[in-house]
C-alpha cells in the first residue's frame, strides 16, 4: 500500500495538484461571477432607474439618478473584481506553493520522524 | 477481455482500502491531521517542545497524505481504458466487496448489499432469498454471468460494472428470479429496462453539480419584489435542485423554445393536459441557467400564479398585471410564464381579460412570454382574438412515445419517492399505470395520466411499496371502475352470476347465459380490452324482460341498478340528433359522453334501437368497435368498461309465432330472423355483427308470470319490512293478478301498475284503519282487490297451475 500511495503521490497526484491551482482562480472566478461583473461593469445597480418626463429639468434629474446608479454599480464591483483577483493570486500562491511543497512530503515525514527520536 | 476476475490487482486492493476508510474514516484523518498540525506548530514555536512537535509533524502530515489520497484517487477509481479481465471494469464499491472465490451466489449477496443491485431487486419486487437459494455456489459457473453482465452494460452504454449489473445479469440466470418476474407478468425485457432506469438515475446522481452563476450575476438585473410574490421562480427550483435531473421528455423542442424566445417571440405551448408542458418549461430553465442558450444566459423563468392575482377584483386585477407586467420589463432577465394562459384571457362578464394588456407588450417584443393552452383553449383565444394569437411562436406538443413516458414515468417515480419518504414504487406499478392510463384515462394525455395514477396510489399502500393491485386500486377509487383480478368473493359471484340474475328477473335462460359469460370472459382478462365488456343485441316482444334483464346486471354485477345509462333511440330519429346524443342541447348538459365519463363502469341500455336515425348508428359502430367515441374537441371518452345492450321488438311478431307453435328459437330460427331483419331494412349487416351476441326474448308463460308477480310481491314485502308486516295473496287472488297483469301486447308489463293499484291498496287501507299492526301478516283474496273479475275477458296465458290449497304462497319479509 506504501508503494502504492508513493507512486500515486509522485504520478498522478502532483500533476492533479498542479492543475487543481487553476482551477482554484477558475472557481473563485465564477463564485464572484467577475465574467459578467467586467461586462456589465457600468450598468446601473440592481436596474435602478428614473425614466419619464419631458421636461429638461426632469430629464437632467433623471440623468443625475441614473448615473449614481451606474456609479454604485460600478463601485461595487469593482470591489468585487478586486476582492476576486486578490483571492485569484492568493490562490495562485498557495497552489504553487503547494505545487512545489508536495513532493518534499514525504522526506519532511522521514525528517521529522527522524527529528523526533534525534531530538 | 477474458472473464477472469483477478482480486490482487492494485485496483482491487485500492477498492478494498476505499471500503475500509469510507467517508467517516476520511473526514477522522482530516480532523486528526488538522489537531496535529496546530499543535505542532504550538509545540515548535511556543511551547519548545521539539520532540513531540516533529512526532506530531509527522503524524499530522501522514494523514494529510492519505486524505488527499483517498479524496483524489482512492475514492474516484474509474474504469480502466482498455481492460484485460474482469475486475478492470468492476465498479469500486462491488470489487471490494468480493472476497476468495467468487460464485454466483456471492456475486448476489455481494450486489445486495450495495444500492444499484438493491435497487434492482425492489424495483422489479422480486424477493431475494429464493434468488440466493436458486444461485449457483461453483466458481465455474461464473464465466457465462460475466459475460451477460459486460454485454448488458455495453448494451445500455454503461461505463462500468456495477452492482447494478451483476444483479440485472444474475436475475436474467436464476430460475426462481424468472418465476417471480413471470408471476407479475413481466420479461427479461422488463429487467433490462429497470437497469437502462438504474443507469439514468446513477447518471443524474454522479453528474457535477451545473454552474448557474456566481454571487454578482443578478446585479445588473432589477430587483423583483411583486413578482416573488405573485409568481414561481422556476430557475430558482432548478438552482437548488442542481439541475433538472430526469428526462426532458420533449427535449427536442427546447432548441426551437430558447431560439424563439432570444428573437423576442412569444411562445405558445400547445398540448393537451398531462402531455408535459410545464415541464417543458422546467426543462428549458435548466438550459438557460446552464449556458446552453447564451443570448438568454441568466435569464429567470418565472411562473405566474393565475388562482392569486385572479382573486383580486377586476379593477386591481388589471393594476397588479400592469405592475408585473412592468416589473418583468425592468428587470430585463425575466420570461413570463403563463401556465393554463386562458385564465388570464377568459371573456365575459365579471371576468378579466389580459389580451388589452399583453397584446402591445407581445407587439414590441418588449417582454419574453411563455404561455400554455390546451387545444380547446388555443382555438377558443384564436377565435376571439386572431390578432393576439397571432403575436405568438405555436409548439405543439404530441402525447410521447411509450418507451419516452416510461422514462418520464420512471424518473418521475423516483422523485415522488424523494418527496414521500418510505415509499417505493415498482417497475410493475409503473407499467400497469401507462397501460391503465390509455385505457381508463383516455381524455388526458401522457405521461401526466400515468403520474396521476401513481400518486393517486400512495395512500392505498399498506406498507409504503406501489405494486401493480395499488395502482389498480387508486384507479377504481378514482374513476368508480373495476379493473384489479376477481377477488376470491367475486369470482364466486361471477360464476353464480346467472343465479343471482335470477333471483332478480324470472326465465330468459338463453339471454341471461349469454350475458354472464361475456361478464366472465371480461373480468378473467380473456375479452379484448380495446372493446366493451359485452355487446348484446336483445330481440323480443314488449314486457318480456329485455329492459329488467339491463337492470339486473347492473344491481348483480355494478352493485347498484343505478349503475345504467338508458337512452330512448327513438328520441334520437332525425340527423341532427346526433350532437345532441353526444353533446347534449342547449342548457342541458347531459349527454352520452359526459354519462360515460362519470359512470364508465356501467350498463349502456339503448331502447328501441332500430328507431335511430342510421347516422346515429354509425355511430354506435364505432362505440361497438372500438369502445370509445370522440366529443367535438377530439377527447375521446371510453366505453371499454361498460356493457352496451341494445334492445329492439324487431321480429317479436316472427318469435311469437315461433314460440307458439312449439318451435325452439334456435339457432337456425336467429339466423333466419336475422336475415329477415335485414332483409327488410331494419338493420345493417354491419351492426348486427358488432354485437357479441344477439339474444332472443321469447313471450313469457303462466309459470314465468307467476313467478314475476311472486318476485314484485317480494319487492313489497321489502318496503313493508320496515313496519314489520307482510302481505301474501291466496292463490285465487295471485291468477286473478296474473289474469289482470298480462297484456298480449305488452307482455309482463301492466303487472307492476296492476300489484300497485290492488295490492298496495288493499295494504295501506289495512295499516290506515289499523286492521294491520305491526308482526302482522296481511293476506289477501280475491274480494280484497277490488278488481272486476266478470267483465274483463281472460288474456293468453290466463290461469297458473293452480297450487294446492295448503301450498298457498307465503311472501315472508325480505
Amino acid at each position: 500500500m506504501i508503494f502504492e500511495l508513493l507512486s500515486w503521490w509522485y504520478g498522478p497526484g502532483w500533476v492533479q495538484a498542479i492543475k487543481r491551482i487553476y482551477k482554484w482562480a477558475h472557481d473563485i472566478s465564477l463564485a464572484l461571477s467577475a465574467g459578467q461583473l467586467i461586462r456589465s461593469l457600468f450598468e446601473p445597480w440592481r436596474r435602478i432607474v428614473s425614466t419619464g418626463g419631458r421636461s429638461l429639468d426632469v430629464k437632467i434629474k433623471n440623468f443625475l439618478d441614473n448615473l449614481v446608479s451606474r456609479a454604485v454599480g460600478a463601485s461595487v464591483r469593482i470591489l468585487v473584481l478586486i476582492t476576486a483577483g486578490a483571492a485569484m493570486v492568493a490562490a495562485v500562491i498557495f497552489g504553487l506553493f503547494v505545487a512545489v511543497v508536495w513532493p518534499l512530503t514525504p522526506l519532511l515525514i522521514l525528517y521529522s520522524v527522524y527529528r523526533g527520536i534525534a531530538g | 477481455m477474458n472473464s477472469e476476475l483477478n482480486l490482487k490487482s492494485m485496483r482491487a486492493r485500492k477498492a478494498r482500502l476505499q471500503l475500509a476508510i469510507g467517508n467517516s474514516g476520511y473526514n477522522g484523518m482530516r480532523i486528526v491531521a488538522t489537531l496535529c498540525l496546530v499543535t505542532c506548530v504550538y509545540c515548535l514555536t511556543v511551547g519548545n517542545l521539539y520532540r513531540p512537535g516533529y512526532f506530531l509533524l509527522a503524524i499530522g502530515l501522514l494523514l494529510s497524505m492519505l486524505a488527499l489520497w483517498y479524496k483524489y484517487d482512492l475514492s474516484s477509481l474509474g474504469a480502466v481504458r482498455d481492460p484485460k479481465t474482469i475486475d478492470d471494469q468492476l465498479a469500486p464499491t462491488l470489487l471490494a466487496r468480493l472476497h476468495g472465490q467468487v460464485t454466483p451466489q456471492s456475486l448476489w449477496e455481494a450486489s445486495l448489499k450495495d444500492p444499484a443491485g438493491r435497487f434492482m431487486c425492489s424495483r422489479l419486487y422480486l424477493s431475494a432469498q429464493p434468488i440466493t437459494d436458486s444461485l449457483s455456489t461453483n466458481p465455474q459457473d461464473m464465466s457465462p454471468i460475466w459475460q451477460n453482465a459486460v454485454q448488458i452494460a455495453q448494451a445500455i452504454g454503461s461505463p462500468q460494472i456495477h452492482a447494478g449489473t451483476t444483479a440485472a445479469a444474475l436475475i436474467l440466470t436464476s430460475r426462481a428470479a424468472a418465476q417471480m418476474i413471470i408471476q407479475d407478468h413481466l420479461t427479461s425485457d422488463d429487467v433490462i429496462e429497470v437497469y437502462r432506469w438504474l443507469d439514468r438515475q446513477l447518471g443524474y446522481v454522479g453528474r457535477p453539480r451545473p454552474y448557474f452563476g456566481g454571487i454578482g450575476r443578478d446585479w445588473a438585473s432589477g430587483f423583483t419584489p411583486m413578482l416573488e410574490q405573485f409568481g414561481q421562480n422556476i430557475s430558482h427550483a432548478i438552482e437548488s435542485w442542481g439541475g433538472y435531473g430526469r428526462f426532458a421528455v420533449h427535449g427536442d423542442l427546447l432548441g426551437s423554445a430558447s431560439n424563439s424566445l432570444a428573437r423576442g417571440s412569444a411562445v405558445a405551448l400547445i398540448g393537451p393536459d398531462g402531455v408535459g408542458k410545464t415541464e417543458l418549461v422546467f426543462a428549458l430553465a435548466d438550459r438557460l441557467l446552464s449556458g446552453q442558450a447564451p443570448d438568454l444566459r441568466y435569464y429567470q423563468i418565472v411562473s405566474l400564479d393565475a388562482s392569486a392575482i385572479l382573486a383580486s377584483s377586476n379593477a386591481q386585477i388589471e393594476r397588479l398585471i400592469n405592475m408585473l407586467f412592468s416589473e418583468a420589463i425592468a428587470a430585463r432577465n425575466i420570461i413570463l410564464y403563463l401556465d393554463e394562459a386562458q385564465l388570464f384571457f377568459n371573456e365575459g362578464v365579471g371576468a378579466f381579460n389580459m389580451g388589452k394588456i399583453l397584446l402591445p407588450i407581445l407587439k414590441a417584443h418588449s417582454l419574453k412570454i411563455i404561455a400554455s393552452f390546451t387545444p380547446k383553449d388555443w382555438q377558443h383565444i384564436r377565435a376571439v382574438n386572431e390578432s393576439l394569437a397571432g403575436s405568438f411562436t405555436l409548439l405543439t406538443l404530441n402525447e410521447p412515445a411509450e418507451p419516452d413516458t416510461l422514462k418520464v414515468v420512471e424518473d418521475t417515480a423516483t422523485m415522488i419517492e424523494l418527496r414521500q419518504r418510505g415509499a417505493l414504487i415498482t417497475y410493475e406499478a409503473i407499467k400497469e399505470s401507462i397501460r391503465l392510463g390509455g385505457q381508463y384515462m383516455q381524455e388526458d394525455a401522457f405521461p401526466g395520466k400515468a403520474i396521476t395514477l401513481l400518486e393517486q396510489a400512495l395512500p392505498y399502500t399498506s406498507n409504503g411499496i406501489v405494486t401493480h393491485e395499488t395502482v389498480q386500486q387508486a384507479l377504481e377509487k378514482m374513476r368508480g371502475v373495476r379493473v384489479s383480478a376477481a377477488a376470491a368473493p367475486e369470482a364466486s359471484m361471477l360464476l353464480e352470476l346467472e343465479d343471482r340474475i335470477h333471483e332478480r328477473m324470472i326465465d330468459q335462460v338463453q339471454a341471461v347465459n349469454a350475458v354472464a359469460s361475456a361478464i366472465r370472459r371480461s373480468r378473467a382478462g380473456v375479452a379484448n380490452p380495446k372493446r366493451p365488456a359485452g355487446t348484446f343485441l336483445f330481440l323480443g316482444p314488449t314486457g318480456v324482460g329485455k329492459t329488467e334483464l339491463a337492470r339486473s346486471l347492473a344491481g348483480v354485477y355494478f352493485g347498484d341498478e343505478h349503475q345504467m345509462i338508458r337512452l330512448d333511440m327513438s328520441e334520437y330519429q332525425n340527423p341532427e340528433d346526433v350532437t345532441r346524443l353526444l353533446h347534449g342541447s342547449k342548457g342541458d348538459d347531459s349527454n352520452l359522453l359526459t354519462a360515460i365519463r362519470q359512470q364508465p363502469f356501467s350498463v349502456v341500455l339503448l331502447d328501441e334501437i332500430e328507431k335511430a336515425h342510421p347516422n346515429i348508428l354509425n355511430l354506435l359502430l364505432q362505440m361497438l368497435d372500438e369502445g370509445q367515441l370522440t366529443d367535438e374537441e377530439g377527447r375521446p371518452a371510453s366505453f371499454r368498461s361498460a356493457i352496451i345492450i341494445a334492445t329492439s321488438n324487431a321480429g317479436a311478431t316472427n318469435i311469437i309465432t315461433q314460440v307458439r307453435s312449439g318451435a325452439p328459437l334456435d339457432d337456425t330460427f336467429e339466423r333466419t330472423l336475422l336475415d329477415h331483419l335485414i332483409g327488410t331494412g331494419v338493420f345493417r349487416p354491419e351492426l348486427i355483427n358488432r354485437f357479441d351476441e344477439v339474444v332472443l326474448f321469447r313471450p313469457l308463460e303462466a309459470p314465468e308470470l307467476a313467478q314475476v308477480a311472486t318476485l314484485m310481491i317480494k319487492e313489497v314485502n321489502h318496503t313493508l319490512a320496515a313496519q314489520n308486516i307482510s302481505v301474501q295473496l291466496t292463490p285465487e287472488a295471485l291468477n286473478l293478478i296474473i289474469q289482470k297483469g298480462y297484456d298480449p301486447e305488452f307482455g309482463a308489463r301492466p303487472m307492476r301498475r296492476v300489484i300497485q293499484k290492488t295490492v298496495e291498496n288493499a295494504v295501506a287501507s289495512k295499516i290506515l284503519s289499523q286492521q294491520a299492526q305491526a308482526g302482522a301478516t296481511i293476506t289477501l283474496d280475491v274480494n280484497d282487490l277490488h278488481l272486476d273479475t266478470a267483465g274483463q275477458p281472460a288474456p293468453q296465458p290466463p290461469t297458473v297451475a293452480s297450487p294446492g290449497p295448503s301450498s298457498s304462497t307465503q311472501y315472508p319479509n325480505q
